[in-house]
This record gives structure tokens, C-alpha cells and sequence, in this order.
């Protein structure tokens, strides 16, 4: 039966994978198994030296070190889906503008005002679907990924 | 015509201008290297090598040195390329370079203190 250190690893490891799933999902199939190894050889050897509370630094460490890098490598992922060869790219961004306009145009036929008002939050909301549904494009940069590797 | 690179691509590929390292190895050399004064995160460490690998500045290695060091896991080693190598030489010669001018800056200001005070 596992000792309580055993089992703080363990849970710790598991809350760890959990975490690795707020990186995009190309990062996250190129290093989320190698990120939890190395979470787990560092939960092992803070228990070994300095038992739960060298876990617990660990886990303020490595959540600040979430809290920096998943932003910037959502960004990264975005960027790469914008230059992505695929039905996201540039010419779409435009036409899905036009739409969004053209949209509030006829919502908001006598004043410009409300049309942009309108407009662009429209087109805000789309982007943000667009990057958070899984799409073809984050495949795509799954594949671009690997074949950088 | 080298780029400049971060505080963290720096220190790894100075951790593996000796030898091939897997991600923990790296973490631990950077931490002894600095003496505890920087320390790398996972995701710090994987986002760096995902960079470093996209500029062609190191690659995976199909080698295992420490292979008898290893468990059962399939751990991935990283090595520096040529071009790595030529960065991480660019960048000692440009830390190099900036600790000179820092000394000489300081030791001019400490000659112009003690000169003031004298006065």
C-alpha cells in the first residue's frame, strides 16, 4: 500500500496532467507526457528532500510557471493558426469580417454608430470561438509542429 | 548574423554545450549551474525547447546516454546543433562584452564618488 508521501505524488501528478490540458492542444501532443515525467521526478525528489512542504513549493512554483507560459503559448498557437495554409487563413479573417458588418448593417440599417458597436463585437465573439473550438487548423499545426521536430 | 536570444534559451543551451540532456537533467543542471538563483518550470522549459528546436538551435537525440539512469519511461534527450553551438558562443562573447563595460562603468563611478568625497 502507497505512503501518504506515495499518494500526495501521486494526486499531485494526476492535478498536474489535468493542468497540462490548458496548453494548446499541438503543444500538448508534442511535450504534455514529457512535462508530467518531469513534474513527477520533481514532485519525487522535493518529497524525498523536504517531504510535503517541498511538494507544496513545488506546486506554487509550477503553477506560476502555468500562470507565465500558457498564455504565451496560446498566442504562439494562435499566431500559427492565422499563417496556417488552411480555411483560417488571412482571406477568411476578411470575409468573416465583411460578414459580421454587413450583419450589423442590416440590424442597424440608419446609424453607423450601432454598427460598429455591433460590428465588431460580433466579429470578437467569432474569433473567440474560432480559436477555441478544436478546428482543422490546430491539426494543422500539430503536423507543422511534428515535422519542425 | 546570430538572433538574440531569452534568459531561459540561454541557460539551456549552456546546459547542453557539455552534453545531451532530457528535460529534468536540463532543469537540474540550470539549478546547479546558477546555484539556485534560476529555476525552469516545465512549462518554461518546454516552451523554450519548442522554440529553440523551431530556430534549428538544438534537436531531439536518438541516443540515450544515461540510459542506465533511466526507468522504463521513453525519455527524450536534446543535444545542441552547429547553429546552436555558434549562438550560445555569440551570446558568452555578448555577456562577455556587457560585464566589461558594467566594470569599467562602475569602477569609473566609484573613482568619481571617491573623488567627490575627497573633495
Amino acid at each position: 500500500m502507497p505512503s501518504f508521501r506515495q499518494r500526495s505524488v501521486i494526486t499531485s501528478v494526476a492535478a498536474y496532467r489535468m493542468l497540462v490540458t490548458l496548453y494548446p492542444r499541438s503543444f500538448r501532443q508534442r511535450f504534455g507526457t514529457e512535462m508530467s515525467h518531469v513534474f513527477e521526478d520533481l514532485a519525487y525528489e522535493a518529497v524525498v528532500e523536504r517531504g510535503n512542504v517541498g511538494l507544496i513549493r513545488l506546486w506554487f512554483r509550477s503553477l506560476w510557471d502555468i500562470l507565465k507560459s500558457v498564455p504565451r503559448e496560446r498566442l504562439v498557437a494562435a499566431k500559427v493558426a492565422l499563417r496556417a495554409d488552411s480555411w483560417i487563413g488571412r482571406r477568411h479573417w476578411r470575409v468573416a469580417f465583411v460578414a459580421c458588418m454587413v450583419v450589423a448593417m442590416l440590424v442597424t440599417p440608419s446609424d453607423p454608430l450601432s454598427m460598429l458597436l455591433l460590428g465588431f463585437p460580433m466579429f470578437a465573439l467569432y474569433t473567440c470561438l474560432v480559436f477555441c473550438w478544436p478546428s482543422k487548423a490546430s491539426n494543422n499545426i500539430a503536423l507543422k509542429d511534428a515535422s519542425h521536430g | 548574423m546570430t538572433q538574440m536570444i531569452g534568459h531561459a534559451d540561454f541557460h539551456i543551451l549552456l546546459s547542453l554545450l557539455d552534453e545531451e540532456r532530457h528535460g529534468y537533467g536540463i532543469i537540474k543542471d540550470v539549478e546547479q549551474m546558477t546555484e539556485g538563483g534560476f529555476t525552469l518550470g516545465p512549462g518554461t522549459l518546454y516552451g523554450s525547447i519548442r522554440r529553440l528546436t523551431a530556430r534549428g538551435l538544438i534537436e531531439e537525440s536518438e541516443s540515450r546516454p544515461a540510459e542506465e539512469e533511466d526507468d522504463d519511461r521513453r525519455r527524450c534527450y536534446y543535444r545542441l546543433t552547429p547553429r546552436g553551438r555558434e549562438t550560445a558562443d555569440a551570446e558568452c562573447r555578448r555577456v562577455e562584452n556587457l560585464m566589461r563595460i558594467a566594470s569599467t562603468k562602475n569602477a569609473q563611478v566609484q573613482l568619481a564618488d571617491g573623488g567627490t568625497a575627497n573633495a
